[in-house]
């Protein structure tokens, strides 16, 4: 392979386990062509802070390692793009709030510490929703971010800053965080693939917090091999997030990169796949193409072998309810820690305490974080907490219960990860509720901690890319991964040197797209 | 539905400004929102146990020993104001 920037992004897009086996070009070579694609992409606004410096003296560290003759991480000298929620010690860490907006965090979180002893150059902090409240960070007190298939559509959030980063080709790995779909919506609506993990497989120390029974970290990858690469290398139980869990023995992380090869080579025969299709009258909210699309992927499963179970949630309906009832409560309780005294922005010239709270948070935080804190503190006051947070409580074991009976019955579920492909850029800012609605195929695996992972899956008429999501069991992220990586292997045409106009033609086959965007005339 | 005197109250009790513009703005839409997530009394919640716990098959256990933590020097390169060893705040009760 000849070398040159064009090139070099692209070869990452398709295999950063393939760089790590023949290292055909240095760690600072890799570190400058994803700097000068960041350079390329600035308008599409993945990231809130980029120090160009600290990328390439991670990129030599790595580069010196290897001429040292050390042994290798398993991400040694790979990029990798950090949500602006997750703590890495020296850097900003804003949240994409103004009440944070100098931050800069006194120690790494406990997947910045793994990232690091994997090797990884860790690069830049991604853009988001303020504090990962939102689907299309739009409310990113910064900037917006851009879908790079069409910079008029949203990137999908909250975590889009990364998904913008992988699917532009500016680095081949990104962390997010998913509370209600946060990975996986961004991930489908910029054509890249965002895993979930079960909640507990990864540690939250050091995430700043949204909703700490939801919130799981995740990677971002252009394909499912390189997502189980990073899971394995930020999975594990820490002492210092005591809701992270060791995981039973035969489905442990550290099995996950040992079958990557299986993944292509699936047997179907006996897989019983749930799917899960709106009914007719749901169906009219649904964009075609992603209907068909997932019809198309569940074709493809029949004919190689696997059995089809239609399943319906009886809660469906409820799920938005359910989530931002359990989600705003515990929000309005992990943001009462932004008072200005401690950390992050200060009011000045207040003339008591109280006033310094008040007048230091209204301040600083946005609209949609305000909006959540109220409904927050509403559902939990005096006389209304049975009504609405105990009732969602309780509607929600009803849902992890409907799910496990399930996953009695079936191996994985497949659905659409959102109903609708990348919406515009103001369509649905000023209409929360539209908003909120957007995330209802992927709410139910954060209530009830199962994995998800939304994989592309060929695109609409306009070029914009479609997820199917998958989900499995608590902590059977090894199946999820296996089932996710040979449904993308074996029903893709090779689309990976398709632009845009290619995918259109292909809009209504099942097909999987490679994620990366080509924008050659930055070159 | 709630009138604006109890938005008020509610903007108090989370620490907010009632007279934000922004929540002007946030006021005209919290009643559709209040409306929407009524819909979890169709749940028929009856029969289930409130308590919740994603971990409820599992304890998960450790020795009762201090870790690692942040010292004054960490804490205080992030304070918004910082004195002796101590965080600067305005007095808690009102002067006048």
């Amino acid at each position: 392979m000849s070398f040159d920037s064009i090139t070099l992004y692209r070869s990452a897009a398709d295999h950063v386990v393939a760089f790590n086996d023949t290292r055909e070009y240095t760690a600072v070579e890799l570190a400058e062509a994803c700097l000068a694609r960041a350079e390329a992409c600035a308008d599409w606004g993945a990231f809130l802070a980029l120090d160009r410096e600290a990328v390439l003296s991670q990129a030599r560290a790595s580069d010196d390692r290897r001429a040292a003759g050390k042994a290798l991480g398993p991400l040694d000298g790979i990029p990798i793009a950090i949500k602006d929620n997750i703590c890495a010690k020296g850097t900003t860490v804003t949240c994409a709030s103004r009440i944070l907006e100098n931050f800069v965090a006194p120690y790494d979180a406990t997947v910045i510490e793994k990232l690091r002893a994997a090797g990884a150059v860790l690069m830049g902090r991604a853009n988001m929703d303020e504090f990962a409240m939102g689907s299309s960070t739009e409310n990113s007190a910064f900037q917006n971010a851009r879908n790079p298939w069409n910079p008029e559509r949203v990137p999908g959030g909250s975590s889009g800053g990364s998904a913008v980063a992988v699917a532009a080709g500016i680095a081949p790995l990104a962390l997010g965080s998913d509370t209600g779909g946060s990975i996986r919506q961004p991930a489908a609506f910029c054509g890249v693939v965002g895993l979930k993990p079960t909640y507990g497989r990864v540690s939250r120390y050091g995430l700043v917090a949204y909703a700490s029974s939801l919130d799981q970290i995740g990677p971002f990858a252009r394909s499912v091999a390189d997502t189980a690469l990073v899971l394995e290398a930020i999975a594990g139980a820490d002492r210092r997030d005591s809701t992270s869990l060791a995981p039973d023995a035969e489905d442990s992380g550290s099995t996950l990169s040992g079958n990557l090869a299986e993944f292509q080579k699936r047997d179907w025969s006996g897989l019983q796949v749930g799917v899960m299709l709106p009914d007719d009258e749901a169906a009219s909210a649904y964009d075609p193409a992603v209907l068909a699309q997932t019809n198309a992927a569940v074709d493809f499963l029949e004919k190689q072998g696997a059995q089809i179970v239609p399943l319906q949630s009886r809660l469906e309906k409820y799920l938005i309810t359910i989530y931002y009832i359990q989600a705003t409560a515990e929000a309005s309780s992990n943001l009462s820690r932004y008072d200005g005294v401690r950390y992050g922005q200060q009011a000045q010239d207040a003339k008591d305490l109280m006033d310094l709270y008040v007048r230091s948070r209204t301040a600083g935080f946005g609209d949609e974080v305000k909006r959540r804190i109220l409904l927050g503190t509403f559902v939990l006051s005096s006389g209304y907490y049975d009504a609405y947070y105990k009732s969602a409580q309780k509607a929600r074991r009803l849902i992890t219960k409907e799910y496990a009976n399930f996953f009695e019955r079936v191996d994985v579920i497949l659905a659409p990860t959102s109903p609708s492909t990348a919406f515009a850029l103001g369509d649905k800012v000023n209409d929360p509720i539209a908003m909120y609605q957007s995330d209802i195929l992927t709410i139910a695996a954060n209530l009830t901690g199962n994995p998800a992972v939304s994989i592309p899956a060929g695109a609409d008429a306009d070029g914009l890319p479609v997820g199917l999501q998958l989900m499995t069991a608590p902590f059977r992220e090894q199946r999820l991964l296996e089932i996710a990586g040979g449904l993308a292997a074996g029903a893709a045409p090779d689309t990976n040197e398709q632009d845009s106009e290619d995918l259109k033609k292909n809009g209504q086959e099942f097909s999987i797209v490679s994620g990366y965007i080509d924008r050659e005339e930055n070159f | 539905m709630l009138s604006k005197d109890e938005f008020t109250d509610l903007a108090r009790l989370a620490r907010l400004d009632p007279a934000d513009p922004d929540l002007q703005g946030i006021r005209g839409d919290f009643n559709k929102i209040l409306d929407y997530v009524n819909q979890i009394n169709a749940v028929d919640t009856a029969k289930v146990d409130a308590s919740y716990s994603r971990e409820e098959t599992r304890n998960n256990m450790r020795a009762d020993e201090a870790g690692d933590v942040l010292g004054p020097a960490a804490i205080g390169e992030i304070a918004p104001r910082w004195e002796a060893g101590h965080f600067v705040v305005p007095g808690a009760i009102e002067s006048e």
